[in-house]
This record gives C-alpha cells, structure tokens and sequence, in this order.
C-alpha cells in the first residue's frame, strides 16, 4: 500500500475513532443515569469509552511511523515536551493542591498531554521550516 | 562540541534541575504553610500585599529549574543518532499513550466515587513505562 494510502487512512480513522469516543461516551453516562446497576457493571460501562480511544492512539501510531524522517524527529521532539511539561505541571498543581482544595482528576492528564503535544508540534514545526 | 560531551552536559543539567526542583518546591510548599499560618497577615494591609506576592513567587518558584529539565531533555533527544532516537520516540510515544489511556479510564471510574490517584502515583508510572518500553525496543531493535 503506497504512504498517502496509509495517511489517509490513519487520519480517517482518527476522525471515526473520535467520533466514536463521543457516541460511546455520552451512551454509557445516560445509560448509567437511566439505569443505576452494582459497582463492577457499572465500572466496565463507564471505562467503555476507551475503546475508541485506544482505536485513535493506534491510528495515530500509525501515522506516525509512516511520516518522513524531518516529521518523526518533529514528533519526538513534541512529545518528549509533552511528556516532561505533564510531569512538572502535574506535580507542580499537586504542590499547591492543599491551596487551592481541588484535587486533579486523572481523567485531565490525557487532554493536558495531548494539549501540551499540540503546543510543542507547533513550535518546532515553526523552528524547523 | 561533540555528541557524546552534548549528551553528558545535557544529562548533568537534567541532574541539576531535578535536584534544584526538588529542593525549590519542597521550601516552597512550607513556606505557604508558614504564610498561610500567620496571625500578621491579618494586622496590616502592608503585611498582607507582601505576603500575597510572596506567595505568587514562591508558588511559581518550581517553574525556573522546569525550564532548565525541558530544555535539556530537548537538547539531548536533538543530539542522539537516528537509531537512538527512533528507539526514544517509540518508547516515549508508547508511555505517553498508555498512561493516558490508563489514567484517563481511572479518571471516569474517579467521577464515579473511585478514590483520586494522585500525581505522585501517576508521575511513577510514567517512568516506569518509559523505562520498560526503552528496555523493550532497544531489545527489538538489536
């Protein structure tokens, strides 16, 4: 299969995986609140909407590993940022947590590394045209 | 300069920051506990400006050795050769992906009456993942 084949594909994914991620979502809180069951059914119904979730990060792999060579440095460069920023922020808010009373849901970590991945993708890509 | 010397200067300064952070957020967490605890805030306005700009300063405090950590990690990712870095970004992307996926899934179950799971706890992980997955696709890619 040719790499713009592959792309296309990957970014169609993403785009349905997402889509997905908001149906299953939005299904599993009403169908809770319309119908309250024991603990475990109702954990598993709850983490449903990581199925679609994991569907998006193996397209985004995938993307990944068929972009040309200045691309993935880019990306590598992205992510260590994000991945170091998360950690320091993270610990940071956790610092002044007892300040503030409101702890940090670790349901915000995943937007905050992808918001934080986004930041850095920006930047180089800027610094390398 | 060299890079191997690049990635020794930039691993020295990774010690520096993180030992500098360590330090600067550990006084700064008692000093909002002293300031918080003071009976003068409540005596003079003076007093209390002062004491909210302190607070400000010692609550951001962390931030300056963060800056010195990102920059050298950047610095010796761009410096490392094609393998090394194919290897980092996998692994990397891998970590960041699972504890995402995983932290994110405990976060639903945490809106539903599960107990917090703390940065700490989460911030381990996150190395334990990276060095497990840098394990794994240095041995892949032998």
């Amino acid at each position: 299969m040719k790499t713009i084949e592959i792309m296309v594909r990957s970014a169609r994914d993403i785009v349905l995986g997402l889509l997905a991620y908001v149906i299953v979502l939005v299904g599993s809180g009403s169908f809770l609140l319309q119908h309250p069951m024991g603990a475990l059914p109702s954990a598993l119904i709850l983490i449903s909407p990581v199925i679609p979730v994991a569907f998006v990060l193996r397209s985004i792999v995938q993307l990944l590993r068929h972009s040309d060579e200045l691309e993935q440095r880019i990306q590598l460069l992205a992510v260590s940022f994000s991945f170091a920023s998360t950690i320091v922020l993270g610990y940071t808010y956790e610092l002044i947590q007892p300040f503030t009373g409101v702890p940090l849901s670790s349901a915000f970590i995943l937007p905050l590394m992808v918001v934080l991945w986004l930041v850095g993708l920006f930047y180089f890509k800027r610094r390398y045209q | 300069m060299k890079p191997g010397k690049v990635m020794l200067l930039a691993l020295r300064d990774i010690a520096i920051g993180v030992a500098l952070f360590l330090v600067v957020s550990r006084v700064g967490f008692w000093g909002l506990f002293l300031f918080s605890s003071g009976d003068v805030l409540r005596q003079n306005l003076l007093a209390l400006v002062m004491a909210t700009v302190m607070l400000g300063a010692l609550i951001l405090s962390p931030l300056i050795p963060i800056g010195f950590i990102i920059n050298s990690t950047v610095r010796m990712v761009q410096y490392s050769d094609e393998l090394q870095q194919r290897i980092f970004l996998y692994a990397i992307g891998f970590a960041a992906a699972a504890t995402g996926l995983l932290t994110f899934a405990y976060g639903l179950l945490e809106f539903n009456g599960y107990p917090p799971l703390g940065m700490l706890n989460i911030i381990s992980f996150m190395f334990i993942l990276l060095f497990a997955s840098l394990l794994y696709f240095k041995w892949r890619f032998r």
